[in-house]
């Protein structure tokens, strides 16, 4: 029976659960040894304290490019180690929750037994450019962790916080700032410097990947050569878009480094580096003013500011029109040409090749990013209440909006994002999308539940219906802002609205009964880059929340 | 059917290998039908074929044609991922993108993306490799080649196989091939022409085909419908059937019905003041269970050979599913107390088929007996983490399921009877509350809140998940006063309680304020998220019920209703109503029901009658109660 319970499983989804909360590290001792720029070896000591006898497991993970020379794990009682066999349990994968190519092999076994352990493992490794960081409290979060570094004496490391680094080092915890939880570094040739190394060792790699003959350029493309820049320029944003189907896949020292352009383009797939290098190679060829630059997404919070590869998760190209910058994610199917991607709106970006190296990504949109949302009460003789709601996006709202939009699935469930928007049961009126705006229109009944008749006076509840967060996040994909734009909702009832409707404003929204029209609610949300805080947001969503908690009393003309 | 003959030969010829590769079946362009293009992707051929080779291996083999319709498709099936028992290996991988232009791209380093996983599941671990598949150019009018083998330790010699599979398909097929020294029969159910065993290369083959099958639906609630057709296999031996005297006969072996070794239950138990001399029989079963509940630990892992060990086990109190058995046999034998030993399986897996042995569907074991009225009562396994179900309690998902019952002398099957489990009704699964609420602050009221439960509902709130359940359906959150039990089907449960509880009145204006219900009733019928689980044709609700609840809301001072409101959604599924009314001038009574009389959904029409009733509730459930400010 249990080879047959085995097939059921075949078609089930099942995400590894690799339990942790048992298994804590005492202590971790990383040794980096650099012997010069191209190889590094690396070994790890860590002591682990396993409670209960349930199996657990213990993972760890090395780059995929890297050559584990050794692993062992011994069981400690009493002072006396004792090997501890891994070996049936002992797996590899390539993929880890978070991405399909992660770029990294991970080995992961069991401990069963309730105990003492020490694991040692040992990794040669290439490229010091992939020592980047060093975290204060290691690897696995121990309660005890030191780094011992061998530097060569023509090679320094440069930090980001504790200076230059040289010879034999060692890092306790005590020797990281209170407040630093990991330390951004580079190694490289003493008598240069940290921001120049870094830029030479991508520029050196590139010269070969971003070369593209006559032959190598679409006829799309060359037709428009003679033509406005501009044009062109688009021309190609669109062409990379189209062409090259994103695909994640961060192996060996591809990483880090692009693919060869003409491969790229051959294949019709890359991840963001290869897209990058495409988009860079094209302008390249048509003698635009294009770098291609290592970026970070929205995701990562710290400032990208160190020439470090802790930070940087991202590759883009920055392409200068009329000497200003235009930032090109081509990884974003619907993004505009001019427009940032929605992931690095507001980051920052190191030029490769042109100083000043680190560059400013905006948070404002070439394109005015809105969203209107109109929704209209009306009542008939039956005293039954409905909804018709239009909205309408343009810019970077309206961008994230036909990323839903345009897929089959969602197109089939247009009522569902309308739900999102404003929740009831919404059939769909009539809708249109072009690249710069979209307009739906959609009705609903209101439920008799939400609507008290006392006296004149009818009250409709409408605190279930909106949720603040929903909004942005469907025309912002974010509840805090990436990038600078304005939301409004018009809310129309069927009679005079008797509930207080307090003016609350500042500078990032403003709520008020709608001027002369008694009827109408007006609430304006202006979102700006940097101006609103995870608290000032909460606060503002509380007081929305709560201008709906109470039902609104509404007094019109009854049969 | 000559069509898919001639097809079928072509494929098994053109599916070939050659030194590491592979030479796929041949493509030909097809068109998609009007009703699959709204679709995301549409299997052009699913095709599996599974060998039962010479060394007592059995080879999975799975070959995928997939058409991509949207985006949304390229995003799931870009990355395909397949399942690898332990004991299992992965044979030969191949896959390949038909580009809508023609062209072809082969995949390279398809082998390369594995990871392995343990899965706990009610029945235990099972270790798996999951294996993941790029296809990583592919794009909306692409279609994907899927080629996999995989190789499984031992034979399965049973089981029961659906065409239906992920996606809609033009052509499905599952053939069975056995070059082992074994007979192989099969069976299709729902459909007159059967697949037969035929020789293909001296290959006893056996063959299911067929054009046009719809995609299985992965939300809770979906099962295979009982006209849904399904192939049954056995692989057994030669000259010998596997049938239900076989079945006994490993039953008879595994639980002997009066293993002289094991003590006398009647006399440890009349001892003990368990049971009495003149307890009828299903008295003593059902005491003899709740002694078990009270008392006994479960323990997983217990050893029953030999059986002797069983007195031991019985005197420790440590018990689990399997030792439970040989006390209850050994106790009905004592009381001359004929029983018969049963299978079933859940409906949700589909229902119980008569007319093939299938090892599948012999799922949950339990005994069907006599009482000395000849009246008949189930008693069931229980769940393995020690949950018991009491006399004639039925699991819900077995409930209204189809099932076998042997009976015999020794190991030899003497009687078989199909039986057909009973359903419980809408009336023996209900939850009735009774609360009052004296509002004490504008935060606060006391509440005295009696809940009286049966059938499902009681099963729900038993042993150690009683804690969650009663979270669930928001009953309380620790304060019981009282929690008396019922003996008798279906187990009455009551729980009193009296506390001060977070009551809000919030002032709307100067003369109206209002409160809210929703945290004192359930938030969903069944559960959590429930109208966002994709529901399909056919649909199997855990059980019919009924709930009402009544709140009595009292003040002080004067307390009127701002309306009087009432509202009801009645359809063929069921039932949700809503009331109010003035009781006095301190007190008014507002009402909830909620019926579901119809288990068992079968069409969209029904579903989406279910949906009507969970949105309906949802929506009375946050109902604002709009009365007179207190002074």
């Amino acid at each position: 029976m249990k080879l047959l319970l085995s097939i059921t499983l075949f078609s089930l989804m099942i995400t590894p659960n690799f339990s942790w909360a048992k298994i804590s590290v005492t202590k971790e001792q990383r040794t980096i040894v650099v012997s010069d720029l191209a190889n590094f070896n690396y070994t790890e000591k860590i002591e682990l304290l396993k409670l209960g006898e349930n199996q657990d497991y213990f993972q760890f993970g090395i780059r995929e490019g890297d050559e584990l020379e050794d692993v062992e794990v011994l069981i400690i009682n009493n002072g006396k180690k004792k090997k501890y066999n891994i070996n049936n349990t002992l797996s590899t994968s390539t993929i880890d929750n978070s991405s399909f190519f992660s770029g990294r092999k991970i080995y992961y076994f069991s401990l069963s037994t309730e105990g003492r352990y020490e694991i040692n493992y040992s990794v040669k490794s290439k490229e010091s450019i992939f020592i980047a960081e060093l975290h204060k409290n290691g690897q696995y979060d121990a309660l005890i962790s030191t780094y011992q570094i061998e530097l060569p004496d023509n090679l320094q490391m440069s930090t980001s916080q504790m200076g230059v680094l040289k010879g034999s080092v060692q890092l306790k915890q005590s020797d990281f700032l209170d407040s630093t939880e990991s330390l951004k570094v580079l190694v490289h040739p003493v008598g240069t410097e940290p921001i120049d190394y870094f830029s030479n060792w991508f520029e050196e790699r590139l010269q070969e990947l971003s070369s593209l003959s006559q032959a190598d350029i679409p006829e799309e493309l060359i037709a428009l050569q003679n033509g406005p820049k501009e044009q062109l320029a688009k021309a190609i944003f669109d062409y990379v878009k189209r062409k090259i189907t994103y695909v994640d896949i961060e192996n060996g020292i591809n990483a880090i480094v692009p693919r060869d352009c003409k491969f790229v383009q051959k294949k019709g797939r890359g991840d963001c580096k290869d897209m990058a290098n495409l988009l860079f190679s094209l302008y390249k060829y048509f003698e635009f003013d294009a770098y291609l630059a290592i970026s970070k997404t929205s995701s990562i919070k710290e400032k990208f500011d160190f020439p470090s590869l802790a930070e940087a998760n991202h590759m883009i190209c920055v392409l200068y029109l009329d000497s200003k910058p235009i930032f090109l994610d081509a990884t974003e199917n619907e993004c505009e040409f001019r427009d940032p991607s929605l992931q690095i709106f507001n980051t920052e970006a190191f030029l490769i090749g042109k100083k000043p190296f680190f560059i400013d990504v905006s948070g404002v949109p070439f394109f005015e990013s809105k969203a209107d949302i109109d929704l209209i009460f009306t009542v008939n003789d039956q005293n039954e209440w409905n909804a018709q709601m239009s909205f309408s996006a343009f810019g970077k709202s309206n961008t994230i909006l036909k990323g839903l939009m345009g897929d089959k699935k969602y197109q089939n469930n247009l009522p569902k994002i309308a739900q999102v928007l404003v929740n009831l049961n919404w059939e769909l009126v009539s809708n249109s999308y072009t690249d710069t705006s979209s307009y739906l229109e959609f009705s609903a009944p209101i439920p008799k539940s939400n609507i008290m008749n006392v006296g004149k006076s009818s009250y409709i509840d409408l605190a279930k219906r909106f949720d603040l967060n929903m909004i942005t996040f469907l025309f912002y994909g974010d509840t805090l802002p990436a990038f600078t734009g304005q939301t409004n909702l018009n809310i129309e009832f069927p009679g005079e609205i008797k509930s207080h409707i307090p003016t609350m404003e500042n500078d990032s929204y403003k709520i008020s009964k709608n001027g002369n029209k008694a009827e109408m609610i007006l609430i304006e949300l202006k979102r700006t880059v940097n101006k609103l805080s995870p608290s000032e947001w909460s606060e503002i969503s509380e007081k929305f929340k709560a201008l709906f908690n109470k039902p609104i009393e509404i007094s019109y003309e009854k049969n | 059917m000559k069509k898919i003959n001639v097809l079928f030969v072509l494929l098994i010829t053109n599916l070939s290998f050659a030194g590491n590769g592979i030479t796929w079946p041949e493509y030909e362009k097809k068109e998609i039908p009007d009703s699959l293009n709204s679709e995301n992707a549409v299997y052009i051929q699913n095709v599996k074929t599974i060998d039962f080779n010479t060394v007592g291996e059995t080879s999975w083999i799975v070959f995928k044609r997939i058409k991509l319709n949207s985006n949304s498709s390229v995003d799931d099936l870009s990355k395909q991922e397949f399942y690898v028992p332990d004991g299992g290996k992965l044979g030969r991988l191949f896959g390949r993108i038909i580009k809508s232009n023609g062209t072809i791209e082969e995949i390279e380093e398809i082998d390369k993306y594995k990871t392995k996983i343990t899965e706990k599941n009610e029945f235990g671990a099972s270790t798996l490799t999951k294996y993941q598949v790029l296809f990583s150019n592919a794009e909306v009018g692409d279609v994907l080649d899927l080629y996999y083998e995989i190789k499984l330790d031992g034979y399965i010699y049973s089981s029961i196989l659906y065409l239906e599979d992920e996606w809609s398909s033009m052509y499905s097929r599952i053939t069975l091939r056995n070059y082992s020294r074994l007979d192989i029969t099969a069976l299709v159910v729902n459909q007159e022409e059967q697949p037969g065993v035929k020789l293909v290369d001296g290959i006893p083959t056996i063959t299911w085909e067929k054009e046009g099958i719809g995609k299985s639906k992965e939300g809770y609630f979906n099962a295979p419908s009982p006209s849904q057709p399904c192939l049954i296999f056995n692989l057994w031996s030669p000259n010998e059937v596997l049938d239900y005297n076989a079945i006994y006969y490993f039953d008879a072996n595994k639980y002997p019905a009066n293993y002289s070794k094991i003590n006398s239950l009647n006399k440890i138990l009349l001892e003990a003041s368990i049971i009495t001399e003149t307890d009828p029989v299903a008295l003593k079963v059902q005491k003899l269970v709740k002694y078990f509940e009270e008392e006994f630990s479960w323990v997983d892992n217990l050893q029953v050979e030999p059986l002797i060990k069983l007195n031991g086990h019985f005197s420790n109190k440590n018990i689990n599913s399997e030792v439970f058995f040989y006390y209850l046999q050994k106790l009905l034998t004592e009381n001359n107390s004929t029983f018969y030993r049963c299978y079933s399986k859940s409906l949700l897996d589909g229902n119980f088929i008569h007319g093939a042995v299938a090892l599948e569907q012999l799922d949950r074991r339990y005994l069907l007996f006599y009482d000395e009225t000849n009246a008949e009562h189930f008693i069931f396994q229980p769940s393995n983490s020690g949950k018991y179900y009491y006399l004639d309690e039925i699991p819900f998902y077995c409930e209204g399921n189809q099932s076998i019952a042997l009976n015999g002398k020794n190991v030899t099957l003497d009687e078989l009877l199909r039986v057909q489990l009973p359903e419980s009704g809408m009336k023996e699964n209900t939850h009735f509350v009774k609360c009052m609420l004296n509002i004490s602050s504008d935060t606060t009221a006391i509440m005295k809140r009696d809940d009286d439960l049966s059938g499902h509902f009681s099963y729900l709130l038993r042993g150690k998940s009683e804690k969650d359940w009663l979270t669930d359906l928001n009953i309380c959150d620790s304060l019981i006063a009282v929690n008396s039990k019922s003996e008798i089907y279906p187990y009455g449960k009551k729980y009193k309680q009296e506390a001060e509880v977070r009551f809000e009145l919030k002032d709307l204006n100067d003369s109206l304020s209002w409160f809210s219900l929703n945290g004192f009733l359930p938030n969903s019928f069944f559960i959590d998220d429930e109208e966002n689980n994709e529901l399909g044709d056919y649909v199997v609700m855990p059980f019919k019920k009924m709930e009402s609840f009544s709140f009595y809301v009292t003040s002080e001072s004067d307390i009127r209703l701002g309306e009087q409101f009432s509202d009801k959604l009645t359809n063929s599924v069921g039932e949700v109503s809503v009331n109010s009314v003035q009781m006095s001038d301190k007190m008014i009574k507002i009402s909830y029901e909620l019926k579901l009389e119809k288990r068992i959904l079968t069409s969209k029409q029904e579903t989406q009658s279910f949906i009507d009733l969970i949105e309906f509730w949802d929506d009375i459930a946050d109902k604002k109660w709009l009365i007179s400010s207190i002074n």
